[in-house]
């Protein structure tokens, strides 16, 4: 082996790969580099030997088990914050502490859930009044008993709402007892509250001038307002909700904004450029397929903590990048009205994409509400997972939280 | 209080460690989550059974707790951990627990092995073969990225010797590996 200042090339083609050969020697050793195929075939040698130890995950990984083991045989606890000899109180604390950082997104989100569905439920539950169209409330829609008889009036009198008559044949089974009688007066409220017990359907029997069907059965209820000279519209919110869809070529399209309040796991903390607020959020578009299952695409900006074993610095890199998502989102929506909820409708979606670094799939459950213009909001809880490749190794990094936003039908 | 840890570096986290009662535990589990993989690595290479290595791996840091207060400056806590952790299998192969199944783990080793990782693979065996002067030095330059400075430091030896024997421990394993290596070139 040929010799350069008193080293075999070989000796500083090993100082060269650790990085500790001297400047002074770099030259002599890229010119016999240059000339000689045997040094360079052992340069190729001695990489290929470092790369494969790269990829020896199974030494670099300790048992899990260990971390725990060290803590308590040093007196310790996980998470633990005191030092030993430490006070029983003050392992507790740790305990509490460390507890608290892992359940406190779910139990926040679960807390926030609770709330809105209370002030829904307090607010929209048939509490003994009605809302007008104007969001007035009117008062307790009386119920005409079994034993009157009621004639067909003018057409004229009669609710005219292209709306409101979409929003009947969308929900059959409103206002029906047993009475029997036709619905005649002007104003008329159709309350979903007053719900037939042998569930029997309303079958239009005329078709007004302006178009607007009456519907008859034997048994409608209905009631008079007194205090409005427009007509009134009373229906539920979950009447209300499906009023203006089905009106763009046949289809139901819904845009959705919503943001994400979630922590990763791991979980990096790191200081972003990005202002948090405004960057954990999603822009997406569905379209009904059936009554109660949306498909669409969906797109969003999040930040996932990212925590991966660097080979060549033989560190445990951190990161906490933002980063696009977007795909494809499955929406499946229980469309019968909940007396419970209050016309809000619970909804399960699963979502299929990508990010810039690797794959992403989502899950999410919670509760969507609409009012008749077809503005709406959302809540619910939401998990994610992340998967990502670094040196050849797969990592995934999970996201758990609550999602919330604003919708529009059309 | 995580964040906190994380942004320190080694020597502000063993200053806490000995100095500060109320953070010390937080500082010490820093320190564990950072450098465990490296030290992790080490134990099991260097012993080449994977319990003994956890069974040394843990009493490595198990010493360094109980024994921070006697030391007063700390510059480099990688290689001091890495010179606690190598005590510690010197300790273990003395005691020979380590030479009854060796054997035994090489042969497991094999059958484990499959086409991916065959490079790999046949790169534990070689540095199971490797004389253990030599391979605790090859293990704390390539797994983990020590300089030779601070190898000098952990085994008490010269630089130079540090450099001798890291290119001998290459020659050997290259020599083991040569009729793989020569077919990978082709």
């Amino acid at each position: 082996m040929e010799e350069i200042n008193g080293n075999t090339a070989s000796e500083l083609l090993n100082l060269l790969i650790d990085g500790e050969l001297e400047s002074s020697q770099e030259v002599s050793l890229y010119a016999s580099l240059t000339e000689n195929d045997e040094l360079r075939n052992e340069m190729r040698e001695l990489l290929a030997i470092r790369e494969s130890i790269h990829k020896d995950t199974e030494a670099f990984t300790p048992p899990r088990t260990t971390k725990r083991a060290v803590l308590t045989a040093v007196g310790l606890t996980p998470g633990a914050v005191a030092n030993a000899p430490i006070t029983q109180v003050a392992i507790q604390a740790g305990f509490w502490s460390g507890f608290w950082a892992k359940v406190w997104v779910p139990v926040v989100s679960a807390v926030v859930a609770t709330i809105i569905t209370s002030l829904l439920f307090l607010n929209f539950y048939d509490t003994g009044k009605t809302v007008s169209s104007s969001g007035s409330v009117l008062k307790k829609i009386p119920v005409v008993s079994s034993s009157e008889k009621v004639a067909p009036e003018k057409p004229a009198n009669i609710l005219s709402t292209n709306g409101i008559n979409k929003s009947i044949r969308k929900n059959r089974n409103i206002g029906i007892t047993n009475a029997s009688r036709v619905v005649p007066a002007p104003n008329v409220i159709y309350n979903e509250d007053y719900i037939s017990s042998d569930n029997q359907t309303i079958q239009p029997i005329e078709t007004a001038s302006l178009g607007t069907e009456i519907y008859k059965t034997n048994s409608l209820n209905y009631s008079e307002s007194r205090n409005i000279g427009i007509p009134v519209i009373a229906l539920t919110p979950n009447q209300f909700s499906s009023l203006n869809r089905g009106k763009l070529s046949g289809l139901d399209i819904t845009l959705i904004l919503r943001g994400i309040s979630a922590k990763s796991y791991p979980t990096v903390y790191m200081p972003s450029q990005w202002n948090p607020i405004i960057s954990n959020f999603s822009l997406g578009g569905y379209v009904t397929l059936v009554d109660g299952l949306d498909v669409g695409m969906e797109a969003g900006l999040e930040n996932f903590g990212l925590v991966y074993f660097n080979y060549e610095t033989i560190r445990i890199d951190k990161k906490n990048p933002f980063l696009y998502w977007a795909g494809i989102g499955l929406k499946g929506q229980i469309t019968k009205h909940i007396e419970l909820l209050a016309g809000a409708k619970p909804y399960a979606q699963v979502f299929v994409g990508g990010t810039n670094i690797g794959p992403n799939i989502r899950m999410a459950g919670g509760l969507e509400y609409s009012w008749d213009n077809g503005l709406g909001f959302i809540i619910g809880i939401e998990g994610s997972s992340l998967f990502y490749n670094v040196q050849d190794n797969w990592y995934s990094t999970e996201k758990l939280g609550f999602t919330y936003g604003v919708l529009y039908s059309f | 209080m995580d964040r906190e840890f994380e942004n320190l570096s080694d020597t502000e986290l063993f200053i806490l460690l000995t100095t500060d009662e109320s953070r010390a535990g937080k500082a010490f589990e820093e320190i564990y989550t950072r450098h465990s993989p490296r030290v992790f690595a080490y134990c099991q290479r260097f012993l080449g059974n994977r319990e003994e290595a956890e069974d040394v791996f843990q009493e490595t840091f198990i010493r360094f707790y109980n024994s921070r207060f006697k030391t007063r400056k700390m510059s480099n806590l990688a290689a001091f951990l890495l010179k606690i952790a190598r005590n510690q299998c010197v300790n273990a192969i003395r005691e020979h627990k380590h030479e009854a199944r060796y054997n035994d783990e090489i042969m497991i080793r094999h059958d484990e092995s499959d086409e991916t990782d065959e490079l790999l693979n046949l790169i534990k065996m070689a540095i199971e073969l490797l004389p253990d002067e030599y391979k605790e030095i090859f293990i704390m330059r390539e797994y983990n990225g020590l300089k030779y400075t601070d190898i000098a430091y952990i085994t008490n030896q010269s630089i130079n010797t540090v450099k001798v024997k890291i290119f001998r421990a290459r020659e050997r394993i290259r020599q083991i590996l040569q009729p793989y290596l020569s077919e990978m070139s082709k």
